[in-house]
């Protein structure tokens, strides 16, 4: 260092100002936070001036347990990720779509303790937005098909949510800035078109304050013959349209669709809807 | 162009700051001056409001919390971006050339990497400021704890009770 010894005081990484640190931090996901909190003092102060949304709290679930089938999924958006458990099989899925579609798992050993995580082979990417992925299990080797034509919804989502219905159907749940309204279209695979589900399943037009439900048919997909990989078929995507920084404000469970506004900060009134199941400190993929 | 007496300097004074072709001279904390266009200075918001205040433009700003090497290197992205157009697709395609270059040998200084990242955000360059913060935010993506202050020369001072603290933090439920 040739610098002076002001400049070496100057240049000390650790005492970036916290209005830069809180910036920078700003430019990562959330998944990056418990990393940036262990650096140092400064830098650990700057985590909790930044928006933050403290994972035991976090747990906002995509549910299907009480539909019979033994698989438990719940977006983490402090991890940014969807997590999936499969009791019986002891496996846990991480789904990633900031930029690629990046799936990797995790195994529980006969001690309970879970594995390091182990990234999947498929790869799509994900940089346009107007694209949407099918995976389909039955042709795991082929990877994700792209299908066309998504820009037609006629609606503009902050969040979307791709689900499959138990009668195979796509489905997309888009929610408007500040979870204003939820929209919740299904894909018509023959025509290529954004269509209005029947009924109940259809939500929008109402307003969604806090805690505000409705009942998309979101119910058991057909698990049988697929063994594992059936799991993230069910629960497909997530965020698929908007900015790394986009904060989903729903969560969806096979009742409902749970919406909140931001900011996180705020503490949620949702109920921990089977948190219990919910592997503890389960590591995060670093993907 | 005007041709009253008394405004024909006003206006010629205008129609220069217009285009932004007056010279600007700019200080750094070791007493150093450099001579930039109004466009290149105009890039740095604080500059740009001392100017547009009508702030001291023949006698130079002086930069204390910037030295002369940051100040050039800050000056050399900002002619970049102020004195160049950006219209056409080769244009800007040229400028994201630049910031890729400019950024990747800032990253491997990261002596350098922290003075221009104060320095664009103390003069507030937005362009230059989101180029570093971001490379920051990727130099700690994946890491761990242990990695990031390695990458950044911290020292560790957290105590055993901070980190308790975390871990609690962390495990609540």
């Amino acid at each position: 260092m040739e610098a002076t010894a002001s400049m070496l005081q100057a240049r000390d990484w650790s005492s970036l100002p916290t209005d830069v640190l809180v910036l920078i931090l700003e430019r990562m996901r959330w998944s990056t936070h418990p990393s940036v909190v262990l650096v140092c003092q400064q830098w650990r102060s700057a985590v909790s001036l930044s928006p933050f949304y403290p994972a035991w709290i976090t747990p906002l679930l995509l549910n299907t347990a009480d539909i019979g089938t033994a698989n438990i999924r719940y977006y983490s958006p402090y991890y940014d990720k969807n997590f999936e458990v499969d009791d019986t099989l002891k496996r846990l899925f991480g789904i990633e779509l900031t930029f690629t579609i990046e799936i990797a798992s995790s195994i529980r050993n006969n001690s309970g303790e879970w594995e390091d995580w182990k990234l999947a082979e498929n790869h799509l990417d994900w940089s346009k937005w107007e694209v949407i992925a099918v995976y389909d299990p039955c042709r795991h080797d082929e990877g994700f098909k792209i299908l066309d034509k998504l820009n037609s919804f006629g609606f503009k989502g902050e969040d979307s949510y791709l689900l499959e219905s138990n009668q195979g159907e796509l489905m997309v749940v888009l929610i408007e800035r500040y979870g204003k309204m939820v929209h919740v279209v299904k894909l018509n695979e023959q025509r290529m078109e954004w269509e209005k589900p029947a009924a109940k399943a259809c939500a929008d037009g109402q307003s969604f304050g806090q805690g505000m439900a409705s009942r998309p048919q979101l119910t058991r997909a057909a698990t049988h013959g697929f063994g594992e990989l059936v799991t993230y078929k069910q629960f497909m995507g997530l965020r698929s349209v908007g900015e790394s920084r986009a904060q989903p404000g729903c969560a969806i469970d096979s009742n409902a669709i749970w919406c909140r506004s931001p900011p996180w900060r705020r503490r949620c009134s949702l109920p921990y809807l089977n948190c219990r199941h919910v592997p503890p400190r389960a590591r995060c993929p670093v993907l | 162009m005007a041709t009253g007496s008394g405004a024909a300097a006003a206006a010629a004074d205008a129609e220069e700051k217009e285009s932004g072709s007056r010279m600007i001279t700019l200080t750094s904390n070791e007493g150093k001056a450099f001579v930039v266009t109004e466009a290149s200075a105009r890039q740095s918001a604080t500059i740009r409001s001392m100017v547009d205040d009508g702030g001291c433009v023949d006698k130079g700003f002086p930069l204390p919390n910037v030295d002369s090497k940051t100040l050039a290197r800050v000056i050399q992205y900002c002619d970049e971006h102020g004195n160049k157009e950006a219209h056409t697709v080769d244009e800007r395609a040229a400028l994201a050339k630049f910031d890729k270059d400019f950024i990747a040998e800032l990253d491997a200084d990261k002596a350098f990497l922290y003075d221009v990242t104060m320095a664009a955000n103390y003069l507030h360059i937005q362009g230059l400021f989101a180029l570093t913060t971001q490379c920051i935010a990727d130099t700690i993506k994946g890491k761990t704890p242990e990695e990031i202050r390695t990458a950044f020369g911290i020292e560790y001072d957290l105590t055993a009770q901070d980190e308790e603290e975390i871990k609690e933090e962390d495990t609540h439920a």
